[in-house]
């Protein structure tokens, strides 16, 4: 083992420095020898207090890093009592070691010995690099300084003082910290003298036991606002003014010996209570800093969870950002076949990118890596760039707005950085969904497409088997076929064509109808004028059954495309008359129902198990029945479904009346008519 | 059922030489000439030099738009048209027939269907001089000269829009009108959109003729592009 120590007081509180290597699995040491093993890859923790140079420190602890190749962190402890140029100075270091490459982490806690060894052995961190800044004789004494502390508890831990050479710093901050002081000070002198005149006050009616819990109560005040020095003032200060009310009263000279005791359990008690009522203000304080970002962050994954499509999640990401850091938002992604970014969401629809923030969002999302203000590229931009990265993929760029704002800080940084890792999360979530989604859609393509190819060689094949029979059997045997027989095979040309012909409309429709773009041209048409022209159209088909029409009068026209409506109809008396019985009847019963028109057509076929009922609207669904002849194509009740939904109404397959046959019920939303008097005469 | 027109000079412009065979066959069978082009330029050539007395034309031909061709006749011709159109393209056929074809018949077609569309309009050129508008099958009497409809007998008493709208179906018997067209001619052309004006007026005129929209023997309904007279007059009845 080799230990090296070096001590150079220079007087300014600063340059005390102290560096103890410890070897590393060789036994050799990496920073003297330039070598090392892999058995543990080094990392290093750099522990920032901004009171002394915290950015010479730095300095120096990338140089040590980078001597090692090691990977390396700046900490700083949060202890809830961070003065504004304490903090200023932090977060300056900070910006200085994301230039540099390091990362940054800040740690909340109330004590920093705890909280950087908990953090270390966490993220197996080899080496910690501290500086020393003011001397504290007393603490050396009783073995409590930092150093002295991490040196006993984080044996494990290789631990480098590194000398801070910057004098100007801490000079500044002296005087930072004087007139921080200073303040507490004088709220706890004001506090004692408030109690003072109370206790005057009161004095005449409470016996003089009761005088020093309200002194007691002051001195924890002032201890709960400031710090151990002022409530030690206050303490001391506390004693002397209570010594007035002893006897002799109104001299500071105490003659009795359980006087003097009572003053001395009285600054006891005012010591431990001060501090114990100082570390939980300090607690509190940063409950409340964490607070404030973990509701945040809460507030994000709530409104994100739910979420299930990325352009969602997007324009959430955005609003939520925007509404929590209170900034211009925006968001930039690929598009979907291209690598090009084009704006996706912003908060305000206003904001305007030049093409010179256009070039960094392009270099932020080629490169990954996170740009704009606070950063080494593009450190110009009032914009602060952040690529969406969940490796390996990219889902684009956030860039918050700092136009006329005061920079962001490095811990408002990390803590956008949470969020927008957050975000990242529920986008590759989304894309994760998504892709899930076309999976499972390619596959129904797939069926579909199989299935579609199944009927068009059957329903398209059989018509055309039968009109080259028979018209085959025409030209070859003319002759000697019966008049009878011609007439049959005729008849047979003609309804197979038909048939033919209504299979190619049922294919187009289904190919026009799937086509999202479909716009409705929709004209003002009366139901019995539909149902007339369905049945001219299906002479041929309907001919041998009965069709009963039972139309309410007075009924109100339709807002519909006249000719798909047309359509929906031949489908379902198609249907019906394919499920008839020879000779069968098949009744058209048209009524309005609330404000829909509802059309049943009802066969008195042999009707559809209470199982099929809903998949009969099934595009290519043909039943069990394994006769495909009668079947259909299983497209017609598909293509009717879609129509009707196409309007905004529906369809339902419903057992007929005593149970025979089947009802197929349109049901279509009625409109009102946009001028209910008389047509102009 | 087939009872012919007198004679005339068919032109069919068609691209498919198997419809055009058809055509021919049994256009030929009626006792007319069948000229026969299969571009939309040899069909005009053919219209120009021959003056036929119909014209079948496909809409959708190889060479030009069929609209196009309309168009280019009705510059110097009033030799009326029947367009041959597919189904699902209802405002084709409605821009065909306002365009100037006088009939559309929707393929595929039975030869029945084209024969009565023919028919209609051969009659109509013919019978200019014919008992001037005036309807008659034994049930219903309608006398466009004197302005009178009957039915069974009895007058029946249309508002002035209804008799307009019978006044010009039964003007162009078996042909169909537009709705643009019969919205246009009698409400103007500020009321092309106001279609439920004219359903509600056909819905009247069919309840007082006594006409059943199912099975209608007076006024039949070409859904999506307009209505047709198709009343048959008692001496031409089955």
């Amino acid at each position: 083992m080799l230990s090296r120590c070096e001590r150079s007081d220079r007087g300014d509180g600063l340059a005390c420095a102290e560096a103890e290597i410890h070897q590393q699995t060789d036994g050799e040491c990496p920073a003297l020898e330039g070598e090392r093993t892999e058995s543990i890859r080094p990392r290093l923790l750099v522990a920032v207090d901004g009171i002394g140079n915290s950015e010479a420190l730095v300095r120096a602890a990338q140089r040590l890093a980078e001597g090692r190749r090691a990977p390396w962190t700046v900490a700083f402890v949060d202890l809830g009592a961070t003065g504004p140029a304490q903090r200023a100075r932090v977060e300056r270091a900070f910006l200085l070691a994301e230039r540099l490459g390091g990362d940054t982490v800040s740690l909340r806690g109330t004590d920093p010995v705890a909280e950087i060894l908990a953090f270390s052995r966490a993220r197996g961190i080899t080496t910690l690099v501290l500086g020393r800044s003011r001397r504290r004789p007393l603490a050396v004494l009783i073995g409590r300084t930092l150093s002295q502390r991490l040196l006993r508890e984080g044996g494990e831990l290789e631990i480098t003082f590194v000398p801070s050479r910057a004098r100007g710093g801490p000079v500044a901050l002296a005087k930072d910290r004087v007139l921080w002081q200073a303040r507490d000070y004088l709220i706890a002198i004001g506090a004692v003298a408030f109690t003072l005149a109370l206790a005057l006050l009161v004095h005449p009616w409470l016996p003089l036991a009761n005088l020093s819990p309200l002194f007691l109560a002051g001195v924890l005040w002032a201890a709960v606002r400031t710090g151990t020095g002022p409530a030690l003032l206050a303490a001391g200060l506390s004693a002397l003014a209570y010594d007035f009310f002893l006897e002799p009263r109104y001299f500071l000279v105490v003659h009795d010996a359980s006087g003097l005791l009572t003053i001395g359990f009285f600054l006891f008690m005012v010591v431990v209570g001060g501090q114990l009522a100082g570390r939980l203000r300090r607690q509190l304080q940063a409950l409340r800093a964490t607070n404030a970002q973990t509701q945040g962050l809460l507030d994000l994954s709530r409104r994100l969870a739910p979420l299930t499509e990325t352009a969602s999640v997007q324009r959430e990401t955005v609003a939520a950002l925007a509404r929590h850091l209170r900034l211009p938002t925006l968001l930039l992604a690929p598009g979907e076949t291209d690598d090009r970014l084009s704006l996706i969401a912003a908060s305000d629809p206003r904001l305007e990118l030049d093409a010179h923030v256009l070039e960094a969002v392009a270099w932020c999302y080629s490169q990954r890596q996170h740009c704009g203000i606070q950063s080494q590229k593009w450190a110009e931009l009032p914009w602060r760039l952040i690529p969406l990265l969940q490796e390996p993929a990219c889902f684009g760029v956030i860039g918050i707005g700092y136009a006329g704002k005061p920079p962001p800080t490095a811990i408002e940084l990390a803590a956008l950085d949470v969020l927008v890792g957050q975000a990242t999360l529920a986008m590759a979530r989304t894309c994760l969904t998504d892709r899930l989604e076309q999976a499972r859609l390619g596959e129904e393509t797939e069926r579909l497409r199989s299935a579609l190819l199944s009927s068009v060689s059957h329903d398209l094949r059989t018509p055309l088997a039968s009109i080259i029979g028979a018209a085959s059997s025409l030209r070859t045997l003319g002759d000697q076929l019966s008049a009878q027989d011609r007439e049959e095979l005729l008849d047979a040309l003609l309804s197979e064509g038909e048939r033919l012909d209504r299979y190619i409309q049922n294919l187009l429709d289904m190919t026009r109808l799937g086509h999202s773009t479909l716009t409705l041209q929709r004209d003002w048409v009366g139901i019995d004028d539909l149902i007339g022209s369905a049945q001219r159209r299906l002479r041929e088909l309907l001919r041998g059954l009965t069709v009963v029409r039972r139309i309410d009068p007075d009924l109100p026209l339709l807002h519909v495309q006249p000719a798909l409506m047309e359509q929906a109809l031949v489908n379902v008396l198609d249907n019906a008359a394919k499920f008839s019985p020879p000779g069968g009847a098949i009744e058209i019963a048209v009524r309005r129902d609330g404000s829909d028109l509802l059309l049943r057509v009802c066969d008195q076929g042999a009707g559809i198990p209470a199982a099929e009922r809903e998949r009969v609207f099934d595009m290519f669904f043909t039943g069990d029945g394994g006769d495909r002849d009668t079947q259909g194509s299983g497209l017609g009740l598909a293509i009717c479904a879609a129509i009707a939904s196409a309007h905004g109404g529906g369809v339902t397959a419903e057992p007929g009346a005593d149970g025979q046959g089947t009802c197929i019920a349109l049901r279509l939303p009625l409109q009102a008519e946009p001028d209910h008097r008389a047509p102009p005469a | 059922m087939t009872q012919s027109t007198a004679p005339a000079r068919i032109l069919v412009i068609d691209d498919e030489s198997q419809i055009r065979r058809f055509l021919r066959i049994s256009l030929k069978s009626q006792g007319h000439e069948v000229l026969e082009a299969a571009t939309g330029a040899e069909g005009l050539a053919l219209a120009a030099t021959q003056a036929p007395d119909l014209i079948v034309l496909d809409l959708g031909l190889p060479d030009a738009d069929g609209k196009a061709i309309l168009a280019e006749l009705r510059a110097w011709s009033q030799v009326p048209v029947i367009v041959l159109t597919v189904r699902n393209t209802e405002t084709e056929k409605v821009r065909a027939l306002d365009g100037g074809a006088n009939d559309y018949v929707t393929k595929p077609f039975g030869v029945q269907e084209l024969l009565a569309r023919i028919r209609g309009l051969l009659r109509q050129r013919g019978d200019q001089a014919g008992p001037a508008g005036c309807f008659e099958d034994g049930r219903l009497r309608i006398d466009l000269g004197r302005r009178l409809v009957a039915r069974d007998g009895v007058a029946v008493r249309l508002t002035r829009k209804e008799y307009a709208v019978l006044q010009t179906l039964v003007s162009h018997p078996g042909r169909v009108v537009t709705q643009t067209q019969l919205l246009r001619e009698l409400w103007g052309p500020t009321h092309l959109e106001d279609s439920h004006y004219l359903r509600i007026v056909i819905g009247k005129l069919r309840q007082k003729l006594g006409d059943d929209s199912g099975e209608p023997r007076y006024l039949q309904t070409e859904t999506g592009v307009g209505y047709r007279f198709i009343g048959r007059p008692a001496e031409q009845a089955d």
